[in-house]
């Protein structure tokens, strides 16, 4: 299983691919995670990778066709073609109030929806101006794809955020439940 | 290599250029055409050819400075140094 | 324990785990995080070294000789321009046969400025006495620094381990940390002979005229000859003591192979993956991983690809008025030699271009159709 993460520079979609890498490696896979190759600009469209295999992972080059996106900011619509790849029926995942039927996509894919901005405030997670949602992002995927115990992604959270650990997983917990699930488009 | 060895061959080489004995074994006093002769009566202790000596071949003793001659080489730094001319340069006899 | 972890960190616990007892470096792109965690390790006391903070990479290696010469095991890391600029004190470390071991994260050197994988860097340094192993993975990167102090102090020789920039360091993947009981055990203190001892003075890189120089460059040369006997031991070791294999080169399905893709690092991998696709395919291609650039093993590599039909050699590296630096190696390795394949040269992926297994797929599309391995060099993924 390939995934690519769409978000901004500073968005945390990198801590994002480590809380669902290690959580599919704590339950039982070989993983393989990455950031966009390259320097770091804060605001500026940046993708990152996961690789999920039963077997050794090989592959050491980029993702073109990834089996599931996920969307930091679903702004990024306008400007970056983010299903570009992605494989019939795969899943993307925005962080969005809307539910997924207000997406349209020309794709042949299964839109799933998560209000990751407002969970995470809740939390007290970040501000207004720039929440911290990746562990709400990665607690909702979790549930999407049905083979991730939520138990992984708390064990994940804990080692991948530098602080607020409990408030994280508490994010992820209401995430995993809350997730909108669209039908095939 | 420093010292009396002398290597027939690799075998008897250490691995690195590294010397067998200390730098003292390499008596320099040899190489010297003139020698500085220091007049204690003119010396006012300053210290400035022991710190100038590029061989470390003069040492203070009693506060005064005495010249090794198994290690000066005759440059004759000392004696330019000197600010109260009391080193002066000597053809040896050998 | 397995945990995961990126290539950088895997140098970091690599070192960690070897009881490194001096660190001084300087941090460049994408090495950093290498040294950033080396001197949080040690200000939380969980590693006893002195970690020296320089102003160069050249004060670096040069503080890396000074502790080497004492007997303290010593280590830095670096990458691309970083390296260069040690240059002159990588010709210093071997000629003092000094076991000192670095990472250097594998990257282009500008201009153009570019931070990404290429390995024009460490093959720049191929002639200054080091034994150069490039890895294909986080694991082979831990594993691999800890066998690399084994095997230099036993020969002293120094070690620079290459990985790739940002596909190994910077990517995470699962890796196996060994027990640091076990790792003592394997991997006894570092007691030199001769050191650098104040009650016992010597003058190290002392005047070596032409009545003994030669000898000293006769002695690396069998150091390094010898070097191919300690490192396979020191694998055989590793391998009882953790159960990892490894070796000077690996094989993927040579056995039976008519044809071979030779490369190098994570490009090795791919090609791997490319072999697998094209044998469901029908035809029989296997992959010859270079681990050692030196000590070069000519013979073994020779061994495995003669009386093969074809042999395509994938170089992320270049020697400008020449060809590919791996390919010039194994061709001089065959060179004369009976039953020596066809030898095509490719160069692909310089300066992080991404390669694919579809890319090297098309590489071997090529050498059947139009290419000619009388002629030096082809490039593999360029845009003319």
């Amino acid at each position: 299983m390939e995934i690519r993460f769409h978000g901004r520079g500073g968005q945390g979609i990198v801590v994002g691919s480590s809380i669902l890498g290690r959580a599919y490696f704590y339950s039982g896979n070989q993983v393989q995670f990455f950031p966009e190759f390259g320097v770091e600009r804060r605001g500026a469209p940046l993708q990152a990778f996961l690789r999920v295999s039963g077997t050794k992972i090989k592959e050491h080059y980029n993702i073109y066709e990834p089996d599931h996106i996920i969307l930091f900011d679903s702004a990024l619509l306008k400007s970056v073609n983010v299903t570009e790849g992605l494989k019939d029926g795969g899943w993307i995942l925005i962080n969005s109030r809307k539910a997924p039927g207000e997406f349209a996509f020309v794709k042949n894919c299964r839109v799933a929806t998560i209000d990751a901005d407002g969970i995470s405030l809740e939390n007290k997670l970040g501000n207004a101006a720039s929440p911290i949602i990746n562990a709400a992002v990665a607690g909702a995927f979790a549930r999407l794809v049905g083979i991730l115990p939520f138990d992984s992604v708390a064990k994940a959270i804990a080692e991948s955020v530098p602080a607020k650990i409990e408030e994280n997983i508490i994010s992820a917990k209401t995430a995993y439940e809350k997730v909108m699930m669209g039908v095939i488009m | 290599m420093i010292g009396d060895a002398v290597f027939k061959g690799e075998k008897d080489m250490p691995e690195m250029p590294v010397t067998i004995g200390k730098m003292n074994d390499n008596k320099t006093g040899g190489w010297r055409n003139i020698a500085p002769v220091i007049n204690i009566d003119k010396c006012s202790g300053c210290m400035i050819c022991w710190k100038f000596c590029p061989d470390v071949s003069i040492q203070i003793v009693a506060e005064l400075p005495v010249i090794n001659y198994d290690y000066c080489k005759g440059c004759g730094i000392c004696s330019v140094e000197c600010p109260k001319n009391a080193i002066e340069m000597v053809v040896e006899d050998k | 324990m397995k945990t995961v972890l990126t290539g950088n960190y895997a140098v970091s616990y690599g070192a960690k785990l070897a009881g490194v007892q001096v660190i001084a470096a300087y941090p460049i792109t994408p090495q950093t995080q290498i040294v950033e965690k080396l001197s949080e390790m040690c200000a939380k006391g969980e590693l006893n070294a002195r970690y020296m903070n320089v102003e160069s990479e050249h004060s670096a290696l040069a503080a890396c000789i000074g502790a080497s010469a004492t007997g303290a095991r010593a280590f830095t890391a670096t990458s691309s321009h970083g390296l260069a600029y040690m240059h002159e004190l990588l010709h210093w470390t071997s000629r003092a046969r000094l076991p000192i071991v670095m990472a250097n994260v594998n990257r282009a050197m500008g201009p153009g400025w570019n931070v990404w994988v290429d390995q024009n860097d460490s093959l720049s340094q191929r002639d200054t006495g080091w034994m150069q192993v490039y890895c294909k993975d986080n694991q082979e990167v831990i594993d691999s620094i800890i066998m690399a102090y084994k095997i230099s102090e036993k020969v002293l020789l120094p070690t620079m381990i290459n990985l790739d920039a940002f596909v190994l360091s910077h990517t995470s993947e699962p890796v196996e940390i060994p027990e640091v009981e076990k790792v003592k055990e394997f991997l006894p203190s570092y007691s030199p002979e001769i050191r650098l001892d104040i009650d016992d003075p010597r003058t190290f890189g002392t005047l070596a005229g032409p009545e003994v120089y030669s000898e000293f460059q006769y002695k690396i040369q069998k150091s390094m000859e010898d070097a191919e006997t300690v490192i396979k031991d020191t694998c055989a070791d590793f391998k009882d003591f953790f159960g990892r294999s490894y070796g000077m080169v690996e094989a993927y399905k040579l056995d039976d192979a008519d044809e071979v893709i030779i490369a190098t690092s994570t490009m090795a991998e791919t090609a791997a993956t490319a072999a697998d696709r094209l044998r469901s395919g029908g035809v029989k291609v296997g992959v010859l991983r270079i681990r050692y650039l030196r000590p070069f093993p000519a013979e073994e590599i020779y061994g495995l690809i003669k009386g093969k039909k074809r042999v395509i050699i994938l170089d992320r590296n270049i020697s400008f008025g020449a060809q590919g630096i791996f390919c010039q190696e194994v061709r001089a390795g065959v060179y004369g030699r009976p039953c020596a394949p066809d030898i095509y040269g490719y160069i692909l992926g310089l300066g992080g271009r991404d390669v694919t297994p579809d890319k090297i797929i098309n590489i071997y599309k090529d050498i059947k159709t139009s290419s000619d391995s009388a002629k030096r060099m082809y490039w593999g993924d360029i845009k003319l």
